[in-house]
């Protein structure tokens, strides 16, 4: 029964690999374009798995920087991801818990985030570990399989037909959309709310990872401030 | 590989993990402990998931709302569109984001 809900988990973490593949396929045509080995570029998806800051990381190991300026800088990256665990919590621990906390946590990225909030609660109790664990993996192994994939072929990947990179530019953005229509706008406007206009406000001015952070709590400051369950 | 490169990675790599299992790991034990947050706690928790939500939406969908350039500006608002009558019409994710993304990349390949 439990093999059912991972497998369903795998099924649903097809949308995340859909948005990951080109971008993971992009960062392994980067990383060995700026001269990085291909054990080191693999091993970087197998090892961080989180994306933007994997970016930035090429860009430091190129430059040779030490460790106590690299980690800082991908650890600030990512530091958002020290809220998502958080907000699953409750909907996870609804049955007693199989799996130790690592295997709840190893893939927590945004997009694994935003696709449970929208469909965990869509999961019956007894299924929900399970079905996440499958949506975690499913989604890492699209990352890496794109990452070995832009290392294989990164020369014919570079000669790509426009029509197949632009739509491929579209897939997170549509996802996002998409994931926010699953979860009920009406019912989390104010959150919703405080999140877009602190965002739109800060992206032009801020770095992106640190306008996440700020618009994720400035809409969390809202739900809480305006009402107990933040619907209509 | 040198040994720095992998030192590096394995922190790296070691930091992300731990920042997304460090917060689980301290709220199982409080809930062992049968201690609970308060409140404005558990609310602030529970909005985070939404807001995330809306701010990478706007975060990914923010470079291409350029009123400099139209093309591509129509093209998103035509795949946003996309993505609301798909997922409306079949209720799947996985549609609705294939055709959008279909919609888009014909879209800017054709003007």
């Amino acid at each position: 029964m439990q093999g059912r809900y991972f497998a369903r988990g795998l099924v649903d973490s097809m949308a995340i690999g859909a948005g990951y593949v080109p971008v993971a396929i992009s960062f392994g045509v980067a990383a060995i374009a700026a001269g990085l080995s291909p054990m080191v570029v693999i091993l970087t998806s197998v090892l961080v798995f989180a994306g933007a800051s994997q970016f930035i990381l090429i860009a430091l190991l190129v430059s040779g920087a030490a460790w106590w300026v690299a980690v800082p800088a991908v650890l600030l990256m990512n530091a958002r991801h020290l809220f998502y665990g958080p907000a699953l919590y409750g909907q996870l621990t609804a049955v007693p818990r199989r799996l130790p906390l690592p295997a709840w946590s190893f893939g927590l990225t945004d997009e694994v985030f935003a696709s449970a909030v929208a469909k965990l609660g869509q999961q019956s109790p007894a299924a929900r570990e399970a079905w996440y664990v499958g949506l975690q993996l499913g989604a890492y192994l699209a990352w890496v399989g794109g990452t070995v994939l832009g290392v294989v072929f990164n020369h014919v990947l570079q000669n790509a037909p426009i029509f197949v990179t632009e739509a491929l530019n579209f897939v997170l953005p549509a996802l996002f959309l998409a994931l926010l229509l699953d979860m009920q706008p009406k019912k989390h406007w104010l959150s919703l709310c405080g999140a877009t206009v602190t965002a739109v406000l800060l992206v032009s001015v801020l770095p992106v990872h640190y306008v996440l952070v700020i618009a994720m709590l400035a809409g969390a400051v809202f739900a809480s401030v305006g009402g107990r369950n933040d619907s209509a | 590989m040198t040994v720095h490169e992998f030192v590096l990675l394995a922190l790296c790599g070691l930091g992300t993990f731990l920042l997304r299992y460090l917060p689980l790991r301290i709220l199982s034990w409080q809930t062992g402990q049968r201690k609970t947050a308060s409140v404005f706690v558990v609310r602030i928790l529970q909005g985070v998931g939404p807001a995330a939500i809306a701010a990478l939406l706007v975060v990914s969908f923010m470079p291409m709302l350029n009123p400099q350039q139209p093309t591509q500006l129509v093209a998103a608002l035509l795949g946003a569109t996309t993505v609301y009558w798909v997922k409306h019409l079949t209720s799947s994710l996985a549609l609705a984001v294939s055709i959008s993304a279909l919609v888009y990349g014909a879209l800017m390949h054709i003007s």
